[in-house]
């Protein structure tokens, strides 16, 4: 009995110090499971390989009146072309409704029975790892163990300006399908301007095709979204700036209309943050609609300034143009810019 | 929004007559100010107990007198055309009219001559749309409010 024991403690023993020389060994092989950053960056670029559904809340801060609003919103998701987002108001029913049928995307609002039609956003697939240079170039990135989200295992990925250190946006993405399952969005002053969160969600459930439909019944009003003209042609004569903020490149240009007074719109990137350039004769009137716009000096004319979820705007008349700069970026910062534009 | 802006709509929104970007703006306010919730309860309540009451019924005597002025009314002769035939009436009044109908051609033309315009919205929606085909777009975010620069952009905005 007792060489029973003895050989069961013998035998614990020998078992625990075989252990214990893979202690240190374990913990590495847990650190080493993190994986690159680059590389999770790369795999959430692609986007998750299955369809999925959930629900998502999205908390919007207003820098004006400090407050912030909610909303939930349901998402059905079956591919780049093929998804359903439902935004629900405040009591819980369905108010807006995003549907992308594979052909086009279509907002409509059940309850005022309009539906408005437009492209569906173009894929960039295989600019991925033009994008990941270009992010990286100018973000350092960082990944860590996060926190579970929706029931879900996720690391969280940091993204901080190479130019300025500031923390610019955070993703917790879901450890085995790399969907971002949590993200917050930073302002220039370093507070969190917008955040969404998923508070369900499934992979790989049974999704019915009817949602990625969008029949409109007779009586329904159907309105054209705003979608590049084509007969615009070129427009050599558009201002560009001479400045840019650090990191940002050019990335391409469209007109919002054609016709005798087109709207050109230039885009600048620095892979995370998108700045726009609009402009159009001076002869085009600019409504700046409830945005509570007003009146900025600027270094060498008058501006109107308004500010919006997207980041500032700025508007300014010169040499016979009317131009709109819109970017999340601080005042100083796009009044450089708007001051470089000839 | 403020406090004033949300209670000079909230009857509106009690009854259900506010478009959907208006309800959430006033739903996110209701979200972080108690008071302006407490405002709502009482107006759900007093429209409620409003709604409860019966309808009074008009007494006989009164809808009979109220019939019998009406019917002395239509055939008493009209105001208007008495007026009308005084010249010293008559002319001025039509050069007034003359000059206001002149005014509005002036601002009709005005508003043409200085062209077309576009909204800030319909170039909101542009540069959400751009970004949107970035591969690390916050797409939720954006769809969360691209309804509402959609609806506020304007019937057609294709129609500078």
């Amino acid at each position: 009995m007792i060489c029973k024991l003895q050989g069961a403690r013998i035998a614990a023993f020998a078992t625990a110090a075989a252990l214990i020389p893979l202690l240190p060994a374990s913990g590495a092989a847990a650190r080493l499971k993190r994986p690159d950053p680059i590389e999770a960056l790369r795999r959430s670029l692609e986007g998750p390989s299955v369809p999925y559904r959930g629900e998502v809340k999205i908390v919007n801060h207003s820098r004006q009146s400090r407050e912030r609003s909610s909303l939930a919103m349901d998402v059905f998701w079956a591919g780049p072309s093929r998804y359903r987002r439902e935004i629900k108001d405040k009591s819980g029913s369905i108010g807006q409704v995003i549907v992308a049928d594979g052909k086009s995307e279509w907002i409509y609002s059940p309850s005022d029975q309009k539906a408005w039609e437009g492209p569906l956003p173009e894929g960039s697939k295989n600019e991925i790892e033009s994008e990941v240079r270009l992010i990286s170039a100018n973000y350092d990135i960082r990944i860590s163990p996060g926190r579970r989200i929706a029931g879900r295992a996720t690391w969280l990925l940091e993204f901080k300006s190479r130019a300025t250190g500031a923390l610019v946006r955070r993703l917790w993405l879901d450890r085995q399908y790399w969907l971002s399952l949590e993200s917050e969005l930073f302002r220039p002053n370093r507070k969190v301007g917008s955040a969404m969160r998923f508070t369900s969600v499934s992979f790989n459930p049974k999704l019915s095709q009817d949602l990625f439909s969008f029949k409109p019944r007779t009586g329904w009003k159907i309105t054209s979204r705003l979608k590049p003209a084509s007969d615009a042609g070129a427009d050599a004569s558009r201002a560009l700036p001479s400045w840019l903020p650090s990191g940002y490149v050019f990335e391409g240009e469209d007109a919002l209309r054609g016709g005798q007074n087109p709207v050109w719109h230039d885009r600048f990137s620095d892979g995370i943050n998108i700045l726009s350039l609009f402009q159009c004769s001076s002869d085009v009137r600019l409504d700046f609609g409830t945005t509570g716009a007003k009146p900025v000096p600027m270094a060498s004319t008058h501006g109107t300034l308004a500010q919006t979820q997207d980041g500032l705007v700025l508007s300014w008349s010169r040499g016979g143009r009317r131009f709109v700069l819109i970017g999340p970026l601080d005042l100083e910062t796009l009044e450089r810019v708007a001051e470089s534009v000839p | 929004m403020t406090c004033a802006e949300c209670r000079e709509n909230l009857s509106a929104y009690a009854d259900g007559a506010l478009n959907f970007p208006e309800r959430q703006a006033i739903g996110g306010h209701l979200e972080a100010c108690p008071a302006c919730r407490a405002e709502l309860s009482f107006i759900q309540s007093m429209k409620a107990a409003v709604a409860g009451l019966p309808s009074p019924r008009m007494p006989a005597d009164l809808k009979a007198a109220l019939l019998a002025e009406a019917k002395r009314q239509t055939r008493r002769e009209s105001f208007w055309p008495s007026l009308w035939a005084l010249p010293s009436f008559r002319y001025p009044a039509a050069a007034l009219a003359a000059c206001f109908a002149a005014l509005l051609v002036v601002y009709a033309v005005g508003r043409k001559e200085r062209g077309p315009s576009i909204s800030l919205n319909a170039m909101l929606i542009a540069h959400e749309e751009y970004a949107l085909s970035r591969p690390l777009a916050p797409a939720d975010i954006i769809y969360s409010r691209l309804p509402e620069q959609v609806e506020s952009s304007g019937e057609n905005p294709h129609d500078l």
